[in-house]
């Protein structure tokens, strides 16, 4: 059985959906029959054709507790950020960044005691290479090169001028 | 074109001296001409290169001289890749003008290979974008319905090789650039493992997920291209030196996973097309099981704080005072880089630069940042968790299909929730690839395979085995004559 409204991604529905799936249980988990998952006021950000769980969590008036993004703020992050734009820009970036904070807000809602914050996917991806020998440098080549260093060093700030 | 499509069908037409490499080339340039002023998915067309390309491609055929399966087959470049002499725009005002001294790594190991690259497409704005719409020089429109978006931010790329302009295309994947605009048009896509190809030449948007990867109408295409992609250059310290993937080595059936957590963001409308999938690895012998990856539905609000963090460091580098456009109108070098950055940067840009600010402003965002970090990893160990359980992870690729070119244009939030099912791979560094699955009136959808880190192979095994059971990446638009 194919869903027939966007109301079936919210209760049992789903499970009838998903039976059409050759058994295979892809629902959407703890939601109860008839239950609407996303209670509390709805909010305008929420795209009509989805209901991703970032606005849920704007809607349960859970995500976001206590920012928003008054003048001083939007000042001084323009400031920072090296635009200039006028009062009427200003506001509507002011708009847009109230939403786009309270949008990425909902990560304050995930329990991440204990967990390391990570930069990058190298660590997961053990993409450095091993270290290894790959030639030997002359002494003669390596006084060559601090020569070089120098002189370029040099070249780009020279040393002041001291008196005899 | 029709008996020329793919690069397989040109491949062996080259090699039998059907067709020479040069007419190959020209016949792409017709088609160009005749389609793209619907489309826009070009930036910079550069016949002249293209068929002196050509002409060096059909004297190595002729001599046999280092032949490979790319020699010959006409290519195009997202507009973020630098290519020497030629005007390399990332789509933006603050570049229009901007010719490179150097060749991007990839574009050089293409050429090297014999590719004859047609020229640049069109992008969103620095790479920031799902709709294509914020590109400086105009919005590319969707081959399949003119009124809808292609994705973003390679919707150049993805419209290009869908209308049969080019064969291939390269694209860069941030957050599900390559694999987004893929689905929306009904052609393959692949982002590789985080440090399979080298993004040395690739104008940066956030370099710990940037990805550049290969865009073709099938999986043995793509497979094709990511060969004259990949490998360790000592010019971009995050690449892998792995062994190259083998393309043809076939895995067999796979187990694969499905998370449950995706259905709740999905537009109804796609449950059909991407059943139908489940169904058609099942036929091929296939096992599939659900799992369960607690942190799927944080990661895109996660995956926004570092973007736009490490976009606001990136960007500030374009100020107008070393190259550039630079206002006319300032008092100083502090309102000479204010000026110059307000006029030629766009909208979009903008709020993500705002956005990014602050982030990493430690009394503001810093906290979010951080937390947004930590989140980074638990999606990881969700997925390399999953990876104990299944070979390979499937979602649909998008939660919905193309929409409107109007639509969602003034919410940027809504924008953001279209990369939600994209993001989890690429915050952890892993290969993904898209396929077409079918269709929802008359709009393609595809479906999204996730591996482990470097095992490309398996990928795009599994995406072959698809591919023998369906048709959908056959499909090909039928656009008006312009």
């Amino acid at each position: 059985m194919a869903p027939s409204s966007i109301s079936s991604l919210r209760g049992i529905e789903v499970q009838q959906a998903t039976a059409t799936w050759g058994g295979l249980v892809v629902g959407a988990v703890g939601l109860g029959a008839g239950s609407d998952p996303f209670p509390g006021k709805k909010n305008e950000e929420a795209n009509p054709r989805i209901s991703p769980p970032q606005a849920c969590f704007l809607e349960s008036g859970l995500a976001f507790q206590g920012t928003s993004v008054h003048s001083e703020l939007i000042d001084r992050l323009f400031s920072k950020a090296c635009f200039a734009c006028t009062e009427s820009e200003k506001q509507a970036f002011a708009s847009d960044l109230d939403r786009i904070i309270k949008f990425v807000s909902v990560v304050n809602q995930v329990d991440t005691r204990g967990v390391e914050p990570v930069l990058g996917p190298i660590q997961f991806a053990r993409l450095l290479r091993d270290d290894g020998h790959v030639a030997d440098v002359e002494p003669f080549e390596t006084l060559e090169l601090c020569e070089t260093a120098r002189d370029v060093v040099h070249a780009v700030r020279p040393e002041p001028k001291r008196e005899p | 074109m029709t008996e020329l499509r793919g690069v397989r069908a040109q491949r062996d037409a080259l090699d039998s001296r059907e067709i020479s490499a040069v007419e190959l080339c020209e016949l792409h340039l017709n088609e160009i001409r005749r389609k793209d002023p619907l489309l826009n998915s070009f930036i910079t067309i550069d016949e002249e290169g293209a068929l002196q390309a050509a002409k060096s491609a059909d004297q190595r055929l002729g001599r046999q001289d280092r032949v490979q399966e790319v020699t010959g087959i006409p290519i195009a470049h997202k507009d973020v890749f630098y290519m020497r002499d030629t005007l390399t725009t990332c789509a933006s005002g603050m570049l229009q003008e901007f010719k490179p001294l150097h060749d991007a790594t990839i574009v050089a190991r293409l050429a090297d290979a014999g590719a004859v690259c047609l020229g640049k497409t069109n992008m969103d704005e620095f790479a920031m974008g799902s709709s294509n719409r914020t590109s400086f020089f105009g919005a590319v429109r969707n081959p399949w319905d003119l009124s809808r978006v292609p994705g973003g931010s390679s919707g150049g790329m993805a419209a290009a090789v869908a209308a049969d302009l080019v064969p291939l295309a390269s694209g860069s994947d941030t957050g599900g650039s390559i694999r987004q605009p893929a689905a929306f048009c009904g052609v393959s896509g692949l982002r590789p493992t985080y440090g399979r190809v080298s993004r040395h030449g690739m104008i940066p948007y956030a370099p710990s997920l940037d990805q550049a990867g290969p865009c073709a109408r099938t999986v043995e295409d793509l497979g094709i291209m990511l060969v004259a992609m990949e490998g360790y250059d000592p010019k971009d310290s995050t690449t892998s030196d792995r062994a190259a993937t083998d393309t043809r080595k076939s895995w067999g059936p796979r187990t694969l996973g499905v998370p449950a957590a995706f259905m709740q963001q999905m537009e109804e409308d796609l449950w059909s097309p991407f059943g139908k999938s489940i169904h058609a690895f099942r036929r091929q012998g296939y096992r599939v099981q659900r799992i369960e990856l607690p942190h799927f539905d944080i990661a895109v609000a996660a995956y926004y704080l570092i973007a736009t963090a490490e976009a606001s460091t990136n960007l500030a580098r374009y100020h107008g005072l070393r190259s550039g456009p630079r206002a006319t109108e300032f008092n100083g070098v502090s309102h000479s880089h204010s000026q110059t950055h307000s006029e030629a940067l766009g909208t979009e840009v903008k709020r993500r630069l705002l956005a990014g600010t602050y982030a990493l402003s430690e009394r503001n965002g810093g906290r979010l940042l951080v937390q947004a970090q930590k989140i980074r990893r638990l999606v990881t160990e969700d997925l390399l968790k999953a990876f104990k359980s299944v070979d390979l992870v499937v979602t649909p690729t998008t939660p919905t299909t193309a929409f409107e070119l109007e639509e969602s244009a003034d919410s940027p939030v809504r924008m953001y929730s279209n990369d939600a099912f994209t993001v989890p791979s690429a915050l952890a560094g892993l290969p993904a690839l898209t396929v077409p699955c079918g269709f929802v009136g008359g709009l393609p959808a595809g479906v999204q395979l996730i591996a482990k880190h470097f095992h490309e192979s398996e990928l795009l095994s599994t995406g072959r085995d698809f591919q023998r059971e369906t048709d959908w990446h056959l499909s090909v638009p039928q656009l008006p004559t312009a």
